[in-house]
């Protein structure tokens, strides 16, 4: 890990305009951290979706919000802390919902948190006491296999 | 590496639209997909044609604009297949079922094969 320290954070603006800039992060710092590429890749969507996410529930589509990416590069693991301060909701409270019940009620949302959850090691959720929700996503670093 | 999002749109064999998609389709740009079906859509043309292969990425945004569509395509007499999808972004399609409502065919031409022989997906029951 030469170029990015272990620990940093960045706000952005909660736009839809804003996601390449958190992907191209996101893989800059998944890379650093000695990620392989399908991993790096699948964090990369993990925290994208998660901030899709903010941008359309926690604010609504509102302007002038902003999301807080947190970062921590350990020797095993990357975690993403994607944090907002909009309206609180856990989404890994929620079950998997079927493709096909989705396509029936003609909805275009509802596969965010299916492919987080399936795509990282760990999710979590935390929200205030004050006015901020948290989405923390874990993403383990694949040891070699021993050989 | 920033990959912008463009879709194009060509008449194809056996009385198909091909959309051809390239770069990134996520929550900014999903809405551009969403215009280009629709106008096919009310132009009266539903036998529809994904061509993926110059995707770099794909978000739940822009399977939804897939999922959403589908069954009014299907009312329409019309079907959405999709092909060339690249194997990161075809993995995402299979774990999330795609293939269980959607056909994903190799190349422009299975697609337009499927359509010239009437196979047409029925709505999900």
């Amino acid at each position: 890990m030469s170029g990015s320290p272990a620990n940093g954070r960045v706000s952005v603006p909660a736009s839809p305009e804003s996601l390449a800039r958190i992907r191209r992060l996101v893989l800059g710092l998944a890379r650093e951290a000695g990620l392989a590429e399908k991993e790096a890749g699948e964090l990369e969507q993990a925290v994208d979706e998660a901030c899709a996410n903010v941008i359309e529930h926690a604010y609504a589509g509102r302007e002038g919000e902003e999301i807080g990416l947190a970062w921590s590069l350990d020797p095993d693991a990357v975690t993403i802390r994607v944090r907002d301060s909009g309206r609180p909701f856990d989404a890994t409270a929620l079950p998997d919902e079927e493709l096909a019940t989705l396509v029936t009620q003609r909805r275009r949302g509802g596969l965010g948190m299916r492919i987080i959850r399936a795509l990282s090691d760990d999710v979590r959720y935390q929200s205030g006491p004050g006015p901020w929700n948290e989405l923390s996503i874990r993403k383990r670093r694949k040891r070699e296999q021993p050989g | 590496m920033a990959h912008p999002f463009s879709v194009r749109v060509a008449a194809g064999a056996a009385g198909t639209s091909r959309l051809v998609l390239a770069g990134d389709l996520d929550a900014a740009t999903s809405p551009l997909l969403e215009r280009a079906i629709q106008a096919e859509l009310d132009a009266g043309r539903h036998r529809l044609v994904v061509d993926g292969a110059g995707l770099t990425y794909i978000s739940s945004a822009g399977l939804g604009v897939f999922m959403g569509f589908v069954e009014e395509i299907r009312e329409r007499g019309g079907d959405l297949k999709l092909c060339r999808l690249a194997p990161k972004l075809r993995q995402l399609f299979d774990l999330l079922g795609f293939p269980s409502i959607f056909d994903l065919v190799p190349d422009v031409e299975a697609a337009e094969a499927l359509f010239a022989a009437g196979a047409l997906r029925q709505n999900v029951p």
